[in-house]
């Protein structure tokens, strides 16, 4: 049981804000079609009222009350459910529906252009990125359509909220750990629904006082949300990039900027002698964030977390194939190979949020 | 009963789709629309004996959508 309020408490603090920043565009992305149709309601009530007061009277602007509250509480909902299903899962089948490193770069690379695409369509560049705009089947519309009588299409919200199970963040893949320790399919299932439920309210509430906000500033917050897909399919595209470990991702390339710059948060570690290095694991990134090794050595790398509940506990080192799940506190040991003079190997946690290398040269 | 198919413009979204289909509850003689918010048009199945395609794209219209003859 106490595992389970930890895993609420989890969600409600850390959970919430860290996933919102992975999965943000999805909820954005379903919650642009709903903002939308409610455009297109307005626009047809403003059609109408035209012809009602066609005889040149005064004429009346008929706003729509803004029902956004749904959507996201469905997006949520689809969400919960989800990852409810793959907790369950992940207790009965264990580590095999993991997925490596590679995939969720791929994965995030892929989930970044499908924002960038939506971005693009909400501007009108051109008709071909109207291809990106999720469809639902034709039989799931005309059952909306003949069933519920209503105008608000239910499917991306829904879809779209289930599609996150495969864009977990750092502090979810370290739950999704833990309910395949429980090695029991009810108790991981019940583990991550108390975690993802924990993780809800912070997701609504920002959410639902952005949308209230743009149901006022109509068309001009369309263009706003435009920008904001736009900018966080990007930020996804680079995450899948820094997990790749490629030196094209902007944060790898602000590291090599800032590599000259001395980092007082390395002092909490041992100092690195070149073969055993020591690396802190904390809650706001890795430390220091350039490693110097020394090269045709077999290194030892000590990575040390002290109350490290953040993402940087999920640590990556995509070239050697390296996922290791952090002790919140206590030190993981890794054996790096030798390495040639002037290689630069990059670690990261499994999002890609935070970065480091270790530069083999000594 | 006859299929024809439209290009719809005004359509901004995947629910434009649906709103467009939509008129087959507004009009007797239709059997079957299928819209498409990605190709941008829409295939009308109607008995022309009973509805007549200037009502069709009247009630389209009336929604906030223009179609031409595809």
């Amino acid at each position: 049981m106490n595992q389970i309020i930890v895993a609420f408490i989890t969600g409600l603090t850390t959970g919430g804000l860290s996933c919102l920043a992975v999965q943000g565009g999805l909820l954005a992305s379903s919650l642009e079609q709903q903002l939308e149709q409610q455009l297109d309601l307005q626009i047809e009530q403003e059609i109408a009222a035209r012809r009602t007061h066609r005889s040149g009277k005064k004429r009346s602007r008929i706003l729509v009350h803004p029902r956004l509250a749904l959507p996201i509480l469905l997006f949520l909902a689809a969400k919960l459910a989800a990852y409810t299903l793959l907790g369950f899962l992940l207790g009965a089948l264990g580590s095999v529906l993991q997925l490596n490193a590679i995939t969720r770069a791929i994965l995030l690379i892929a989930v970044g252009i499908f924002m960038a695409g939506n971005a693009l369509r909400m501007f009108n560049v051109h008709p071909i990125f109207r291809y990106f705009a999720v469809e639902p089947p034709k039989f799931i519309t005309r059952y909306i359509r003949r069933t519920a009588k209503n105008r608000e299409s239910f499917f991306a919200p829904l879809f779209l909220g289930a599609l996150t199970v495969f864009i977990p963040c750092g502090v979810t893949q370290a739950m999704m750990a833990v309910a395949v320790g429980t090695g029991n399919a009810l108790q991981g299932a019940v583990l991550m629904f108390a975690f993802i439920l924990g993780t809800s309210p912070v997701f609504f509430l920002i959410a639902y006082l952005a949308m209230q906000l743009g149901a006022r500033m109509e068309k001009w917050f369309m263009r706003f949300v435009a920008v904001v897909i736009l900018l966080l399919g990007l930020v996804s595209v680079n995450s899948g990039l820094t997990l790749m470990g490629s030196p094209l991702s902007v944060t790898n390339m602000v590291q090599a900027a800032k590599a000259a710059q001395p980092d007082p948060a390395s002092a909490l570690v041992p100092q690195s002698d070149g073969v055993t290095l020591f690396l802190s694991a904390g809650n706001s990134g890795y430390a220091p964030r350039v490693l110097h090794a020394r090269a045709d050595t077999p290194i030892t790398l000590n990575v040390v977390t002290n109350r490290t509940y953040s993402c940087s506990r999920a640590f990556v080192i995509p070239a050697l194939g390296v996922e290791k799940l952090l002790p919140e506190s206590g030190t993981e040991t890794i054996s790096i190979p030798a390495q040639a003079a002037g290689t630069v190997m990059r670690y990261s946690c499994s999002m890609g949020m935070y970065t480091g290398e270790i530069v083999f040269d000594q | 009963m006859v299929k024809k198919t439209y290009r719809v413009e005004g359509m901004h979204c995947p629910n434009c789709a649906m709103n467009v289909e939509s008129i087959e509850d507004d009009l007797s003689g239709i059997k079957q629309v299928s819209a498409s918010y990605q190709k941008g048009w829409m295939v009308v199945e109607f008995d022309e004996a009973k509805v007549s395609e200037a009502q069709i794209l009247a009630a389209l219209e009336k929604r906030g959508y223009q179609a031409f003859p595809a």
